[in-house]
């Protein structure tokens, strides 16, 4: 009688033990889970925090042919929710990948600001010499892409398409 | 017996509840994000409308004269330029006089018009009841300041509050700037850095432009947010 409850008393422990360890082990799992899906959830919400939209007159678009290599200006604003990042950005004209030697950046305002922030609007030089062959009031499509600079441990892109026309 | 049963239930109770907050702390993550989204989805874009764009090159803006110059047998009367037959947009402005000869510096323009070029223009010195004066010596006025000014109307269409640090201004696609940085504040309406653009108002503004390139702009862009509004001067 004694053993059989002895027997007992150690199945039950036992299935205790096993139980607690399953337990633990699926609580850790759901937690994984949904801080999977929670860092998805707020990449998406990221995604749709950040954006960016040419600025200016998309019919006056200048070029400059001083140079060996022609440049084009264009403004780009920050119209998201978000810092972005200028270095990571990615410039294509006419489909045209321009390397990142051809590009230069600029920030505008008073005080000149440091940070891409919302509203900050960016000065965007681009040179190549596949521009020299642009006449004047020849339409181009422009398309930038950028990285925003990390917001809780994340980061998002933004990008816009623009047909605008050259002027000398 | 009994002990362990009891520790059984509780150790199955804490994990049961331990699980539930956990699903509901990740709900409420999900629903905070679902909210945000929707408030974030749910800003309405800027909408404004460029009513009108009105240059007006070449205006007189300063008009000066040097000591030593202000000729003599004059009475207090009014300045009027011209540039061969045409009078430079009904340009006016006042002077005093002291003994017969016009107060330096006290020179006000009282309409600045425009001048077909940058040319300086023949002065015609009248006294108040216009009628062309007949000095002893007649004074002679330095080349005026020329600049170009800009006139327009915009109305803010949508229904949120805008500030004037959000709204940039493009003359012919370059030199951008903010309207506060561009505005001249002693003539225009906007008060000062960030003045709020209310829904519905009609701001007008006022930009006194110095000529250095003598480029007579064509469009003013304006964006603000995504939306990007151009117009063509007149």
């Amino acid at each position: 009688m004694a053993d059989g409850g002895v027997s007992t008393y150690i199945m039950l422990i036992s299935a205790l033990l096993i139980s607690s360890s399953a337990s633990a082990v699926l609580i850790q799992e759901w937690s994984s889970t949904s801080q999977v899906i929670q860092k998805q959830q707020r990449g998406l919400q990221l995604s749709e925090q950040v954006a960016i939209d040419f600025a200016g007159d998309p019919m006056n678009v200048n070029i400059d042919r001083s140079g060996a290599d022609h440049e084009i200006t264009f403004y780009i604003l920050n119209t998201g929710e978000h810092p972005m990042d200028e270095t990571k950005m990615q410039v294509l004209i006419d489909g045209l990948s321009v390397p990142a030697t051809g590009v230069t950046t600029s920030f505008l305002g008073t005080p000149t600001p440091t940070v891409w922030n919302p509203n900050v609007l960016l000065e965007v030089a681009v040179s190549n010499n596949t521009f020299n062959a642009y006449a004047d009031n020849t339409d181009i499509s422009v398309f930038v892409t950028v990285t925003s600079e990390y917001v809780s441990g994340l980061t998002a892109s933004a990008s816009f398409n623009q047909e605008v026309r050259i002027n000398g | 017996m009994g002990a362990s049963v009891g520790i059984g239930g509780l150790i199955v109770g804490i994990s049961m509840l331990v699980v539930f907050s956990m699903a509901i702390s990740a709900l409420d993550a999900q629903v905070a994000t679902g909210l945000d989204a929707i408030e974030s989805a749910s800003v309405p874009d800027p909408s404004f409308t460029i009513d009108d764009v009105n240059i007006a090159q070449h205006v007189i803006h300063e008009v000066s004269m040097s000591a030593g110059n202000q000729g003599t047998g004059y009475f207090d009367g009014i300045l009027r330029a011209n540039v061969g037959s045409d009078e430079c947009g009904g340009f006016s402005a006042t002077f005093t006089t002291t003994g017969g000869e016009i107060d330096v510096g006290n020179v006000v323009i009282t309409n600045h018009g425009f001048c077909p070029s940058s040319s300086t223009p023949t002065w015609t010195i009248y006294n108040m009841s216009n009628v062309i004066q007949t000095p002893t010596t007649p004074a002679t006025f330095d080349a005026p300041v020329f600049h170009q000014y800009i006139y327009a109307n915009i109305t803010n269409q949508g229904s949120d509050t805008l500030k004037s640090d959000e709204v940039w201004v493009f003359y012919d696609g370059e030199e951008p700037e903010t309207l506060t940085d561009s505005q001249d504040s002693s003539e225009s309406i906007l008060a000062g850095v960030n003045t709020n653009w209310y829904s519905g108002e009609t701001l007008q503004l006022f930009w006194n432009d110095e000529l250095s390139t003598n480029t007579e702009y064509e469009r003013l862009a304006m964006t603000v947010g995504p939306t990007t509004l151009v117009r063509s001067t007149s």
